[in-house]
């Protein structure tokens, strides 16, 4: 598998070798060592090594554009964890993105592996479903915690109006820790001693199952927005529970359909930026009967950035989600039942976000980023400063908290708190 | 008759040392007009390096590729793509200037492959992170400011009108950041070759030098600008390379469409 990357990049470099007129080849990248470990005893370090990331871009004048992306990851961490095998075990190349772009009048299109990032507020988009997430990393690269998809992007201009159709024939899932096999834990009600969690049910790679994702935007006297709908899988799994035998149960984490139809509006006012965004999604469970299908609803989040100098920049955010069908009694009654000791869902979650963005002298920024979610008062605090050592050097050095009860979404992480550092140098 | 022809002499004698005097003696009003007349540009591109040098004396450098394109007399629309450092390349940044309403700025981030709209923090916010601000790289409306002809200086060498422009209202203070511009005004040119900035509260701020200036199709332009931070020990200097002026950039190229392109 190896060597059939590296021939890709070597192909790469021959292609760079051939331009012609009108076309132009770019050659870049960056060179980064990293290390992370959590702050909670025995200081764990989850991640230390080093990546090389390459980059080839080929452009054809005003027709269109190659453009790759590999990764050459060597983690230690994950070579101590993995084992001795070769020198090379520990190394890991990947496709970051691979994509062609062509440009016609009025049509651009993009085929191949990439991000397809939708909306406009910060952090948590509502319509934003089609790149799924990496809850496994930490790195302040937004490649390291979303992951590229293989579709076909066209974008029709069409005047003021600009149409988006993509598609996205396979289905990749979340990347979530997820723990296979005999779990030791069940639910204390239900006094069933075995239970079992099986793979992941993924939906076939067939025609049928892919996805697609529709969007149109628009600006009218400086509010821009847009209106969106994707019809595809969760990339979330939903457990479902079968008993195998009178004492034990199977788990099986199935992921299921969904429609999301949204919207996204932003308009500056001077030093403001105000944004808002929603989006309904239609599960596999649209009248809200089944317990261990998430019920039907509506994510909206409303903010404002505030620009407060050139060096400061604040955001805040309203979230909250409201599950359009829910039968509390229903879910009461499953959650008793359930293998797993489960947490009986709320019809109404409120949260705040908000980020700080602040640069307090020359070549020196830093970022925070919290979420706060009112009932449970659990949080997350994401941290980090970047320092410019030079012209495209760069020192971070950041941090991951999490907050609050121990049943709580974020309260269950608290063993999870990480510090990293990271020194980048890009070509 | 005779009475007719001593009146039309005296007519044309008046007239002709009238226009003498505006020759030799314009205002700081006649001056500034002459002075925005030269920038009669109609669409510009080019690169653009930009070295910013702090207090520490650390320098940075910026390499840009920029298209500029008037919409209306007051409003232009410009582009700028960064070539170098290689950490930020492909960083564009669009903004759309409307005279009714706040202007439309976008930045297309490549790191988070994703184009976001910015506030426009007023003419007065810091472009790309330099010495100068939104307004002191664009074109300056004539009757924002109110105009005192001081006494002519020599500067470089160079000949110089000096003309002192105060804020004409308080709220081109507060947009700008400037209550008052003295601008030494090249007698040849009529371009500015150097001006002291001063900040709201009327203290000295900034000071500006232009040892290059270069004729494109009949415009003079600013090729080389140093604005010199006194309050911060801030530099930036702007170069500007391969000039094309009036080449008829197009208008498409000032869409979000074109601010993603590679």
């Amino acid at each position: 598998m190896k060597k059939h990357f590296l021939g890709l990049i070597v192909f790469g470099l021959l292609l760079a070798g051939t331009s012609e007129g009108g076309a132009q080849t770019r050659l870049g990248g960056y060179l980064k060592f990293y290390s992370a470990a959590n702050t909670v005893s025995p200081f764990k370090i989850s991640k230390i090594g080093t990546r090389l990331q390459f980059n080839i871009s080929k452009t054809f004048g005003t027709r269109g554009e190659l453009f790759s992306s590999f990764d050459f990851d060597a983690d230690d961490a994950r070579f101590f964890t993995g084992g001795f095998k070769t020198r090379g075990s520990e190394l890991e190349i990947y496709p970051v993105e691979a994509y062609v772009n062509l440009y016609f009048p009025f049509v651009d299109l993009r085929l191949g592996k990439q991000f397809i990032f939708w909306g406009k507020t910060d952090w948590i988009n509502p319509t934003d479903n089609i790149n799924p997430w990496d809850y496994k990393n930490i790195s302040s690269e937004i490649e390291d915690y979303r992951l590229p998809v293989t579709a076909v992007k066209t974008s029709w201009y069409l005047g003021p109006v600009t149409l988006e159709a993509d598609w996205i024939p396979i289905f990749i899932p979340d990347r979530i820790p997820l723990q296979t096999g005999l779990l030791q834990k069940g639910n204390p009600a239900r006094h069933i001693p075995v239970v079992f969690m099986n793979s992941p049910a993924y939906p076939t790679p067939t025609l049928g199952h892919s996805q697609a994702a529709f969007r149109l935007m628009h600006s009218i006297e400086g509010i821009d927005y847009s209106l969106s709908y994707y019809s595809g899988y969760d990339h979330k799994f939903n457990i479902i529970s079968k008993l195998t035998s009178p004492d034990s149960i199977s788990l099986t984490p199935a992921y299921k359909p969904v429609r999301i139809i949204g919207g996204a509006l932003e308009r500056v006012f001077g030093r403001w930026n105000l944004k808002g965004e929603a989006a309904y999604f239609r599960t596999a469970d649209p009248n809200g009967t089944h317990p261990e299908i998430t019920n039907p609803h509506v994510q909206y989040v409303l903010g404002s950035d505030l620009s407060v100098s050139d060096h400061l920049l604040l955001n805040l955010q309203w979230i909250q989600n409201i599950r359009t069908k829910f039968n509390r009694a229903l879910e009461e009654k499953a959650a008793a039942q359930n293998p797993l000791e489960q947490e009986i869902p709320r019809r109404v979650t409120s949260s705040v976000s908000g980020v700080i963005r602040w640069s307090p002298m020359d070549y020196v920024t830093s970022q925070f980023v919290g979420v706060l979610n009112l009932r449970d008062k659990d949080s997350f605090l994401l941290g980090f400063v970047h320092y410019e050592l030079a012209d495209a050097i760069q020192l971070t050095i950041g941090g991951l908290f999490f907050g609050g009860p121990q049943n709580s979404p974020f309260g269950k992480m608290t063993g999870e708190d990480k510090v990293f550092l990271e020194l980048k140098f890009s070509y | 008759m005779k009475r007719l022809f001593s009146s039309l002499i005296l007519a044309a004698v008046f007239a002709g040392l009238a226009l003498a005097q505006s020759s030799v003696s314009p205002d700081g009003t006649e001056i500034m007009k002459k002075v925005l007349s030269q920038s009669n540009w109609k669409d510009m591109s080019g690169d653009l390096v930009l070295t910013l040098t702090t207090s520490r004396h650390e320098t940075r450098i910026r390499n840009m590729k920029f298209y500029s394109k008037k919409k209306s007399e007051n409003e232009s629309m410009m582009l700028i793509k960064i070539i170098a450092p290689a950490d930020v390349r492909g960083t564009a940044f669009l903004t759309i200037e409307h005279q009714n309403r706040d202007d439309d700025r976008y930045l297309y981030l490549p790191a988070l492959r994703r184009v976001k709209k910015i506030t426009a923090s007023g003419k007065g916010g810091n472009f790309m992170s330099s010495d100068f601000t939104y307004y002191d790289i664009g074109k300056p409306k004539l009757n924002d400011w109110k105009y005192k002809r001081l006494a002519d200086e020599t500067v470089e060498g160079h000949k110089c009108f000096v003309v002192e422009a105060s804020a004409a209202t308080p709220k081109i203070t507060k947009d700008t950041g400037y209550s008052k511009i003295i601008r030494w005004i090249r007698k040849d040119t009529f371009t500015t070759c150097k001006a002291v900035f001063f900040d709201r509260e009327g203290k000295k701020w900034k000071t500006l030098s232009v040892p290059e200036v270069q004729k494109f199709n009949g415009v003079w332009f600013s090729t080389v600008m140093i604005m010199h931070d006194l309050q911060l020990d801030h530099t930036s200097k702007m170069t500007f390379k391969g000039l094309k002026i009036n080449t008829g950039v197009p208008g498409k190229f000032f869409t979000v469409r074109y601010l993603q392109r590679g």
